[in-house]
């Protein structure tokens, strides 16, 4: 597989994550990519949640691979832990967003499986609405 | 989490990972004969060709116990999947004495859905008289 150039990463997406196939959204973060190649570049926008997520994906076709680093927000419960892992995601054919795993250890060392998705969301963030602030729990 | 890298990790072990299958309905395992190389921080999987149909390689770069990379599997050209190609990314936690390394993979099947499962490396010994040994029950 091979052909990366036809798709266009330009532009905000929003990253979402989930801890199962339905779960409830974990985090999501506006985003922006940039294609050299064949790496896509992924990292956050600066946001008010002072979040902070960077990724490096290497393309084959529809297929992204690659790892990731993200720090939570100063605000949540797991206080700016810095965590990171490897994923792979599939680009829908339409372009429009990219879809699929990642792995990644926990507080307690042992490697979990998380949904990953990233949706093309729209040329500049400055209409979006700022990603909702997870509630910390007491 | 960077230590001084210590040259340990390399040898012969046992990999098993787990998989579903959709077309065979359920979760199945795949067990290879493996040699693993470190150089610094870095590491490389590479299935034995004398005792594996499909070969398999892996990189992996590895931090505090934490190991991060990619895979690929050019499966056997006479089993279920006929020498197709994969490739997806992985994490593995490796234990404190060094000679187990579990954790999750992600890859992508034929149907270019993303799916994951365990996969756990098990060392044997420094060289292959480990595998021959075993080949005629010692």
């Amino acid at each position: 597989m091979t052909g990366t150039g036809e798709y266009d990463f330009s532009g905000v997406w929003l990253s979402t994550y989930h801890k199962t196939q339905n779960g409830v959204p974990e985090t999501d973060q506006y985003v922006t990519m940039q294609q050299i190649g064949d790496q896509l570049i992924v990292e956050s926008i600066p946001s008010q949640t002072g979040s902070y997520l960077f990724a490096r994906f290497t393309l084959d076709g529809r297929i992204a691979t690659g790892s990731y680093h993200s720090q939570n927000s100063p605000h949540n419960n797991a206080k700016e832990a810095m965590y990171y892992g490897a994923a792979q995601l599939v680009l829908d054919p339409d372009g429009k967003a990219l879809r699929g795993k990642g792995v990644g250890f926990g507080k307690d060392l042992s490697v979990k499986t998380t949904v990953w998705e990233l949706i093309r969301a729209g040329q500049d963030h400055h209409h979006l609405v700022e990603p909702k602030e997870k509630e910390t729990k007491k | 989490m960077a230590k001084p890298a210590k040259d340990t990790l390399s040898g012969i072990w046992k990999s098993r990972y787990e998989y579903p299958s959709s077309s065979r309905n359920g979760v199945f395992y795949a067990e290879n004969y493996v040699k693993v190389v470190r150089v610094g921080n870095a590491f490389v999987v590479e299935s034995i060709p004398e005792v594996n149909d499909s070969y398999l390689i892996l990189r992996l770069t590895i931090d505090d116990g934490v190991a991060t990379g990619s895979w690929q599997e050019c499966t056997s050209p006479t089993g279920h999947y006929k020498g197709a190609i994969y490739h997806g990314a992985i994490q593995l936690v490796v234990d404190e004495d060094q000679k187990h390394m579990s954790g999750r993979w992600v890859g992508f099947n034929r149907r270019k859905e993303v799916k994951t499962g365990v996969w756990e490396f098990t060392y044997l010994g420094d060289d292959m008289s480990v595998i021959h040994d075993r080949a005629h029950g010692q």
